[in-house]
């Protein structure tokens, strides 16, 4: 698998310094306009998309009918996507993490439940779409999947919203945000394995 | 007795408009094997098949003596399709390091004598390769591993004399 990490990893590196600059710019210029600790959500979601992508260059430079013939398993090209999302979404947690601190630290305005409350809000975002994403990409073409990409995203607002409006009913959300947003991101970390495991199973036994 | 290297035994494939039907051939160790037929024919399918790209519907592939193409050590098996199969931003020096992480039998100073003999560049992008120069690199890779078995949907390469125009030791290879 490490091979397969390897190659993705040359992809996203010939268009990752470009964005990773405009986002840490264009970022730290948003930051005193709104809040600091949305940078955390904005580097995790767009480093995690990158790996999503890799699945669709795979299949336009017909990598993916290749790889069939290398001494590796579907299952674990499969799995390399899903590591390198997970992989990806981390280092971006951490890159926004630290944008983030350095201007909320020089905006006077650090606290470590803001923190927490986006770095989990960023796992939601990154891993809710993930696990929706990536077998889209698997399974659908470049067109497709991209429309399959934008639902992920729609869902996901869906499933934030209406989360949010249940626990509204039983309880002020206002002062149970942290709990309500730890629910959430438990349920994104299950979905993302849940869609590991489904892709798996049924992506293996696709013709190509 | 003869060894076979591929063995395909009454193998079926049903399409909607195309049925693949009862395909049998064997193809001996140290052979060069060509599959002529007219367009539609099904060769595609039947290497499909072999390569395990596409599920069979009834009947037997036995390569290298594995009757499962998941248990044939494909470190074994080289293949060249006939068009490009890497990603385009990658240099030659950059695929080199996946495959190196990929095949365990790799050899590096193979590939980059292969490389060299073909005037392949190695920190050159495949996109700004030609079309003649990205098969060359795929028999490159093919054969910078420990292949007994070449699979090819490119035409040049079938007949000893290509191998011997480019001074290629390719003696212990079955070539399909």
């Amino acid at each position: 698998m490490k091979g397969l990490l390897l190659k993705d990893f040359y992809i996203i590196r010939s268009g990752l310094l470009i964005l990773l600059l405009t986002f840490a710019f264009v970022g730290a210029g948003m930051s005193f306009v709104i809040s600091p600790w949305v940078l955390i959500v904005i580097f995790t979601v767009t480093l995690s998309f990158q790996s999503a992508v890799t699945v669709q260059t795979d299949k336009s430079s017909q990598w993916d009918k290749f790889s069939v013939t290398l001494p590796v398993s579907r299952m674990q090209t499969i799995a390399s996507k899903y590591v390198m999302y997970l992989l990806l979404s981390l280092v971006g947690l951490g890159i926004g993490a630290i944008i983030s601190i350095v201007c909320a630290w020089f905006q006077k305005g650090f606290d470590v439940e803001s923190l927490l409350i986006y770095s989990s809000l960023a796992i939601i975002v990154s891993l809710l779409p993930g696990s929706i994403s990536i077998p889209c990409s698997f399974w659908l073409d470049e067109e497709k999947s991209m429309i399959g990409t934008i639902l992920a995203y729609m869902v996901t607002s869906g499933i934030i919203v209406a989360v949010a409006l249940i626990f509204n009913k039983y309880m002020n959300l206002q002062e149970n945000i942290g709990m309500v947003i730890g629910i959430l991101a438990a349920i994104s970390v299950i979905l993302y394995i849940i869609s590991w495991l489904i892709c798996s199973s049924k992506i293996c036994g696709k013709d190509m | 007795m003869e060894k076979t290297a591929l063995e395909l035994s009454n193998v079926s494939k049903q399409y909607k408009d195309f049925t693949l039907d009862n395909i049998s051939f064997k193809v001996p160790q140290g052979s060069i094997v060509g599959l002529i037929g007219e367009n539609g024919a099904g060769k595609s399918t039947t290497i499909n098949a072999v390569l395990g790209l596409i599920s069979k519907d009834r009947g037997t592939v036995t390569m290298l003596g594995k009757t499962d193409i998941d248990a044939v050590c494909k470190e074994n098996i080289g293949v060249v399709f006939d068009g490009n199969n890497y990603p385009n931003m990658l240099t030659t020096r950059q695929l080199g390091k996946v495959f190196e992480n990929i095949y365990s039998s790799w050899n590096k100073k193979k590939y980059e004598e292969l490389l060299k003999k073909f005037n392949l560049p190695l920190d050159k992008k495949i996109k700004k390769f030609s079309k003649g120069m990205k098969m060359k690199y795929a028999i490159s890779v093919a054969f910078s591993h420990n292949s007994k078995l070449l699979i090819t949907l490119y035409l040049s390469i079938m007949g000893k004399s290509y191998f011997q125009s480019l001074k290629m030791n390719c003696w212990k290879t079955t070539v399909l």
